[in-house]
Protein backbone atom coordinates (compact mmCIF):
# COMPACT_ATOMS: atom_id res chain seq x y z
CA UNK A 1 0.00 0.00 0.00
CA UNK A 2 0.92 3.66 -0.26
CA UNK A 3 1.99 5.07 3.10
CA UNK A 4 1.48 8.73 3.92
CA UNK A 5 1.28 11.10 6.86
CA UNK A 6 -0.91 14.12 7.51
CA UNK A 7 0.63 17.51 6.95
CA UNK A 8 0.73 20.00 9.80
CA UNK A 9 -2.48 22.00 10.06
CA UNK A 10 -0.63 25.33 9.72
CA UNK A 11 0.69 24.28 6.30
CA UNK A 12 -2.77 23.18 5.21
CA UNK A 13 -4.36 26.41 6.40
CA UNK A 14 -1.86 28.50 4.47
CA UNK A 15 -2.98 26.72 1.32
CA UNK A 16 -6.75 26.90 1.91
CA UNK A 17 -7.24 30.17 3.80
CA UNK A 18 -8.10 31.93 0.54
CA UNK A 19 -11.24 29.84 -0.01
CA UNK A 20 -14.67 30.33 1.58
CA UNK A 21 -15.70 26.73 1.04
CA UNK A 22 -13.59 23.58 1.02
CA UNK A 23 -14.59 19.98 0.33
CA UNK A 24 -12.36 17.72 2.44
CA UNK A 25 -12.09 14.39 0.61
CA UNK A 26 -10.64 11.27 2.22
CA UNK A 27 -9.65 7.96 0.64
CA UNK A 28 -10.62 4.69 2.31
CA UNK A 29 -7.91 2.55 0.71
CA UNK A 30 -4.16 2.66 1.38
CA UNK A 31 -4.13 5.88 3.36
CA UNK A 32 -6.91 4.58 5.60
CA UNK A 33 -4.80 1.54 6.46
CA UNK A 34 -1.90 3.77 7.45
CA UNK A 35 -4.25 6.02 9.48
CA UNK A 36 -3.49 9.12 7.43
CA UNK A 37 -6.43 9.80 5.12
CA UNK A 38 -9.38 7.46 5.74
CA UNK A 39 -12.82 8.21 7.15
CA UNK A 40 -11.49 8.76 10.67
CA UNK A 41 -8.72 11.11 9.62
CA UNK A 42 -11.07 13.00 7.30
CA UNK A 43 -13.41 13.68 10.20
CA UNK A 44 -10.46 14.54 12.42
CA UNK A 45 -8.93 17.02 9.99
CA UNK A 46 -12.26 18.60 9.03
CA UNK A 47 -13.12 19.05 12.71
CA UNK A 48 -9.67 20.42 13.51
CA UNK A 49 -9.96 22.91 10.64
CA UNK A 50 -13.41 24.00 11.82
CA UNK A 51 -12.08 24.53 15.35
CA UNK A 52 -9.09 26.40 13.99
CA UNK A 53 -11.29 28.76 11.98
CA UNK A 54 -13.83 29.11 14.81
CA UNK A 55 -11.02 30.23 17.11
CA UNK A 56 -10.12 32.89 14.53
CA UNK A 57 -13.79 33.96 14.21
CA UNK A 58 -13.92 32.79 10.60
CA UNK A 59 -16.64 30.61 9.12
CA UNK A 60 -15.61 28.90 5.90
CA UNK A 61 -17.83 26.03 4.80
CA UNK A 62 -15.97 22.78 5.42
CA UNK A 63 -17.66 19.64 4.14
CA UNK A 64 -16.45 16.05 4.47
CA UNK A 65 -16.60 13.28 1.88
CA UNK A 66 -14.78 9.96 1.64
CA UNK A 67 -14.19 7.88 -1.48
CA UNK A 68 -13.39 4.18 -1.50
CA UNK A 69 -10.54 4.95 -3.90
CA UNK A 70 -9.42 8.41 -4.90
CA UNK A 71 -7.40 7.16 -7.88
CA UNK A 72 -10.26 5.61 -9.90
CA UNK A 73 -12.76 7.67 -11.89
CA UNK A 74 -15.73 5.45 -11.02
CA UNK A 75 -15.24 6.38 -7.36
CA UNK A 76 -14.18 9.99 -7.99
CA UNK A 77 -17.49 10.58 -9.77
CA UNK A 78 -19.31 9.98 -6.48
CA UNK A 79 -18.54 13.51 -5.28
CA UNK A 80 -19.56 15.16 -8.58
CA UNK A 81 -22.66 16.70 -7.02
CA UNK A 82 -20.74 18.13 -4.04
CA UNK A 83 -17.78 19.64 -5.90
CA UNK A 84 -19.65 22.55 -7.58
CA UNK A 85 -20.72 23.89 -4.17
CA UNK A 86 -17.12 24.35 -3.03
CA UNK A 87 -14.31 26.64 -4.13
CA UNK A 88 -11.60 24.05 -3.55
CA UNK A 89 -10.92 20.41 -2.70
CA UNK A 90 -8.63 19.37 0.15
CA UNK A 91 -7.51 15.82 -0.61
CA UNK A 92 -6.46 13.25 1.97
CA UNK A 93 -5.48 10.92 -0.85
CA UNK A 94 -1.94 10.03 -1.85
CA UNK A 95 -0.21 12.02 -4.56
CA UNK A 96 -1.93 9.89 -7.19
CA UNK A 97 -5.34 10.62 -5.65
CA UNK A 98 -4.70 14.37 -5.57
CA UNK A 99 -3.72 14.39 -9.23
CA UNK A 100 -6.63 12.19 -10.25
CA UNK A 101 -9.09 14.57 -8.57
CA UNK A 102 -7.42 17.50 -10.33
CA UNK A 103 -7.70 15.73 -13.70
CA UNK A 104 -11.41 15.01 -13.21
CA UNK A 105 -12.39 18.33 -11.60
CA UNK A 106 -10.36 20.57 -13.88
CA UNK A 107 -11.83 23.88 -12.72
CA UNK A 108 -11.18 23.25 -9.00
CA UNK A 109 -7.97 23.82 -7.07
CA UNK A 110 -6.99 20.55 -5.35
CA UNK A 111 -4.78 20.87 -2.28
CA UNK A 112 -2.92 17.92 -0.69
CA UNK A 113 -3.41 17.31 3.02
CA UNK A 114 -0.90 14.44 3.13
CA UNK A 115 2.76 13.88 2.50
CA UNK A 116 2.97 10.69 0.43
CA UNK A 117 5.98 8.68 1.58
CA UNK A 118 6.42 5.15 0.22
CA UNK A 119 5.09 1.73 -0.73
CA UNK A 120 5.09 -0.38 2.40
CA UNK A 121 3.37 -2.75 4.77
CA UNK A 122 1.72 -2.54 8.17
CA UNK A 123 4.43 -4.23 10.21
CA UNK A 124 2.56 -4.02 13.49
CA UNK A 125 -0.16 -1.76 14.91
CA UNK A 126 0.97 1.80 14.33
CA UNK A 127 4.17 0.82 12.48
CA UNK A 128 4.51 1.05 8.71
CA UNK A 129 7.65 -0.16 6.95
CA UNK A 130 8.90 0.80 3.51
CA UNK A 131 9.70 -2.32 1.50
CA UNK A 132 9.20 -1.56 -2.19
CA UNK A 133 10.57 1.19 -4.42
CA UNK A 134 8.49 0.21 -7.45
CA UNK A 135 11.65 -0.26 -9.53
CA UNK A 136 9.72 -2.10 -12.24
CA UNK A 137 12.06 -5.10 -12.36
CA UNK A 138 11.28 -7.30 -9.35
CA UNK A 139 14.09 -9.59 -8.22
CA UNK A 140 12.56 -10.70 -4.92
CA UNK A 141 12.75 -14.32 -6.07
CA UNK A 142 16.53 -14.18 -5.83
CA UNK A 143 16.58 -12.65 -2.37
CA UNK A 144 14.17 -14.64 -0.21
CA UNK A 145 11.44 -12.04 -0.70
CA UNK A 146 13.48 -9.31 0.99
CA UNK A 147 14.19 -6.46 -1.41
CA UNK A 148 17.78 -5.20 -1.54
CA UNK A 149 16.64 -2.17 -3.53
CA UNK A 150 14.25 -1.01 -0.81
CA UNK A 151 15.67 -2.61 2.34
CA UNK A 152 19.42 -2.11 1.80
CA UNK A 153 20.25 1.56 2.37
CA UNK A 154 22.91 1.34 -0.35
CA UNK A 155 20.77 -0.71 -2.76
CA UNK A 156 23.51 -3.35 -3.06
CA UNK A 157 22.53 -6.30 -5.27
CA UNK A 158 25.45 -8.63 -4.71
CA UNK A 159 26.01 -8.98 -0.99
CA UNK A 160 26.36 -6.87 2.15
CA UNK A 161 28.61 -3.83 2.34
CA UNK A 162 30.38 -5.08 5.47
CA UNK A 163 29.45 -2.07 7.55
CA UNK A 164 26.51 -3.49 9.48
CA UNK A 165 26.80 -4.53 13.12
CA UNK A 166 24.53 -7.00 14.89
CA UNK A 167 22.12 -6.98 11.97
CA UNK A 168 21.76 -3.19 12.06
CA UNK A 169 22.60 -0.88 9.16
CA UNK A 170 25.55 1.47 9.51
CA UNK A 171 23.47 4.25 7.95
CA UNK A 172 21.21 4.24 11.05
CA UNK A 173 20.97 1.74 13.91
CA UNK A 174 17.16 1.78 13.68
CA UNK A 175 17.36 0.25 10.21
CA UNK A 176 17.69 -3.52 9.90
CA UNK A 177 20.48 -4.56 7.53
CA UNK A 178 18.67 -5.69 4.37
CA UNK A 179 21.38 -8.19 3.55
CA UNK A 180 21.32 -9.63 7.05
CA UNK A 181 17.58 -10.23 6.53
CA UNK A 182 18.14 -11.74 3.07
CA UNK A 183 20.84 -14.18 4.19
CA UNK A 184 19.02 -15.26 7.36
CA UNK A 185 15.80 -15.90 5.47
CA UNK A 186 17.43 -17.84 2.63
CA UNK A 187 19.41 -19.84 5.22
CA UNK A 188 16.18 -20.68 7.08
CA UNK A 189 14.57 -21.74 3.80
CA UNK A 190 17.59 -23.84 2.84
CA UNK A 191 17.99 -21.76 -0.30
CA UNK A 192 21.30 -19.98 0.23
CA UNK A 193 22.32 -21.34 -3.18
CA UNK A 194 20.10 -18.63 -4.69
CA UNK A 195 22.87 -16.18 -3.89
CA UNK A 196 25.29 -18.02 -6.16
CA UNK A 197 23.15 -17.04 -9.14
CA UNK A 198 24.43 -13.99 -10.93
CA UNK A 199 22.16 -10.97 -10.60
CA UNK A 200 22.92 -8.49 -13.36
CA UNK A 201 23.14 -4.78 -12.60
CA UNK A 202 19.75 -3.16 -12.04
CA UNK A 203 18.15 -1.75 -15.16
CA UNK A 204 16.95 1.55 -13.76
CA UNK A 205 15.24 2.48 -17.03
CA UNK A 206 12.17 0.60 -15.75
CA UNK A 207 12.13 2.72 -12.59
CA UNK A 208 11.07 6.34 -12.27
CA UNK A 209 14.50 7.23 -13.64
CA UNK A 210 12.98 6.56 -17.07
CA UNK A 211 10.32 9.23 -16.48
CA UNK A 212 6.63 8.76 -15.53
CA UNK A 213 5.61 5.17 -16.29
CA UNK A 214 2.37 3.91 -17.76
CA UNK A 215 0.81 0.47 -18.11
CA UNK A 216 -1.56 -0.04 -21.04
CA UNK A 217 -3.64 -3.21 -21.42
CA UNK A 218 -6.02 -3.38 -24.32
CA UNK A 219 -7.88 -6.33 -22.79
CA UNK A 220 -8.86 -4.08 -19.86
CA UNK A 221 -10.01 -1.21 -22.01
CA UNK A 222 -13.62 -0.67 -23.15
CA UNK B 1 -24.05 11.96 28.66
CA UNK B 2 -23.08 9.57 25.88
CA UNK B 3 -22.76 5.94 26.96
CA UNK B 4 -20.44 3.65 25.06
CA UNK B 5 -19.55 0.00 25.74
CA UNK B 6 -15.88 0.80 26.38
CA UNK B 7 -13.80 3.99 26.53
CA UNK B 8 -11.46 2.28 24.05
CA UNK B 9 -14.10 2.95 21.40
CA UNK B 10 -13.40 6.68 21.65
CA UNK B 11 -11.09 8.12 19.03
CA UNK B 12 -9.66 11.56 18.48
CA UNK B 13 -12.03 12.37 15.63
CA UNK B 14 -15.06 11.79 17.88
CA UNK B 15 -13.73 14.27 20.41
CA UNK B 16 -12.77 16.97 17.91
CA UNK B 17 -16.06 16.64 16.08
CA UNK B 18 -17.92 17.05 19.36
CA UNK B 19 -16.03 20.27 20.09
CA UNK B 20 -16.43 21.52 16.50
CA UNK B 21 -20.15 20.80 16.86
CA UNK B 22 -20.51 23.26 19.72
CA UNK B 23 -19.47 21.47 22.93
CA UNK B 24 -17.13 23.57 25.06
CA UNK B 25 -15.54 20.58 26.75
CA UNK B 26 -15.67 16.80 26.98
CA UNK B 27 -15.10 14.74 30.11
CA UNK B 28 -14.15 11.17 29.25
CA UNK B 29 -14.86 8.66 32.00
CA UNK B 30 -13.01 5.36 31.78
CA UNK B 31 -12.61 2.30 33.94
CA UNK B 32 -9.43 1.67 35.91
CA UNK B 33 -6.73 0.32 33.62
CA UNK B 34 -6.50 -3.04 35.37
CA UNK B 35 -10.28 -3.35 35.57
CA UNK B 36 -10.77 -3.15 31.81
CA UNK B 37 -13.11 -5.95 30.71
CA UNK B 38 -11.62 -5.73 27.22
CA UNK B 39 -8.02 -5.78 28.52
CA UNK B 40 -6.66 -2.84 26.52
CA UNK B 41 -9.63 -0.48 26.19
CA UNK B 42 -8.84 1.86 29.03
CA UNK B 43 -5.16 2.24 28.15
CA UNK B 44 -6.03 2.80 24.49
CA UNK B 45 -8.51 5.52 25.30
CA UNK B 46 -5.91 7.39 27.34
CA UNK B 47 -3.57 7.48 24.32
CA UNK B 48 -6.35 8.60 22.03
CA UNK B 49 -7.43 11.41 24.32
CA UNK B 50 -3.80 12.52 24.52
CA UNK B 51 -3.67 12.51 20.70
CA UNK B 52 -6.83 14.62 20.52
CA UNK B 53 -5.32 17.03 23.04
CA UNK B 54 -2.24 17.34 20.79
CA UNK B 55 -4.55 18.38 17.96
CA UNK B 56 -6.25 20.98 20.14
CA UNK B 57 -2.83 22.35 20.98
CA UNK B 58 -2.03 22.54 17.25
CA UNK B 59 -5.16 24.56 16.49
CA UNK B 60 -4.58 26.85 19.46
CA UNK B 61 -7.42 25.68 21.68
CA UNK B 62 -6.85 24.78 25.32
CA UNK B 63 -6.28 21.05 25.75
CA UNK B 64 -8.01 21.38 29.13
CA UNK B 65 -11.28 21.11 27.24
CA UNK B 66 -10.68 17.38 27.09
CA UNK B 67 -10.37 15.67 30.44
CA UNK B 68 -9.77 11.98 30.98
CA UNK B 69 -10.56 10.39 34.32
CA UNK B 70 -10.65 6.80 35.48
CA UNK B 71 -13.37 6.19 38.05
CA UNK B 72 -15.11 3.06 39.32
CA UNK B 73 -18.33 2.30 37.43
CA UNK B 74 -21.52 3.42 39.18
CA UNK B 75 -19.66 5.67 41.63
CA UNK B 76 -22.13 8.58 41.57
CA UNK B 77 -20.41 10.53 44.32
CA UNK B 78 -17.09 10.49 42.47
CA UNK B 79 -18.84 11.53 39.24
CA UNK B 80 -20.60 14.44 40.95
CA UNK B 81 -17.31 15.63 42.39
CA UNK B 82 -15.65 15.42 38.98
CA UNK B 83 -18.42 17.44 37.35
CA UNK B 84 -18.24 20.06 40.12
CA UNK B 85 -14.60 20.59 39.15
CA UNK B 86 -14.86 20.14 35.38
CA UNK B 87 -17.80 22.44 34.60
CA UNK B 88 -16.39 25.59 36.29
CA UNK B 89 -13.00 24.87 34.71
CA UNK B 90 -14.56 24.82 31.22
CA UNK B 91 -16.70 27.86 32.00
CA UNK B 92 -13.58 29.78 32.97
CA UNK B 93 -12.11 29.29 29.47
CA UNK B 94 -12.85 31.63 26.59
CA UNK B 95 -15.89 30.36 24.70
CA UNK B 96 -15.16 28.67 21.37
CA UNK B 97 -17.18 30.79 18.90
CA UNK B 98 -19.97 28.89 17.18
CA UNK B 99 -19.59 28.17 13.48
CA UNK B 100 -22.17 30.01 11.39
CA UNK B 101 -22.42 27.69 8.41
CA UNK B 102 -22.63 23.93 8.23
Amino acid sequence: MIVATLKEIDEIRKMIDRYDSVLVVGCDSCVAECAAGGSRETMLLASALKLSYMKDHQNPTITEAVLDRQCVDDFIDQIANQVPDHEAILSLGCGAGVQALARVYRDKPVIPALNTLFIGETQSRGVWQENCLGCGNCKLGFFGAVCPVARCSKKLMNGPCGGSKGGRCEVHPEISCGWDLIIRRLDALGELDRLTEYVPPVDWSTSHSGGPRKVIREDQQP
Amino acid sequence: MVSIPCSGKIEAHHLLKTLAGGAQGVLILACAEKACQYLEGSSRSRKRVDYAREWLHKVGISAERLDFVRIPPMDRAALENLLREFIPKIQSLEVIPAIAKA
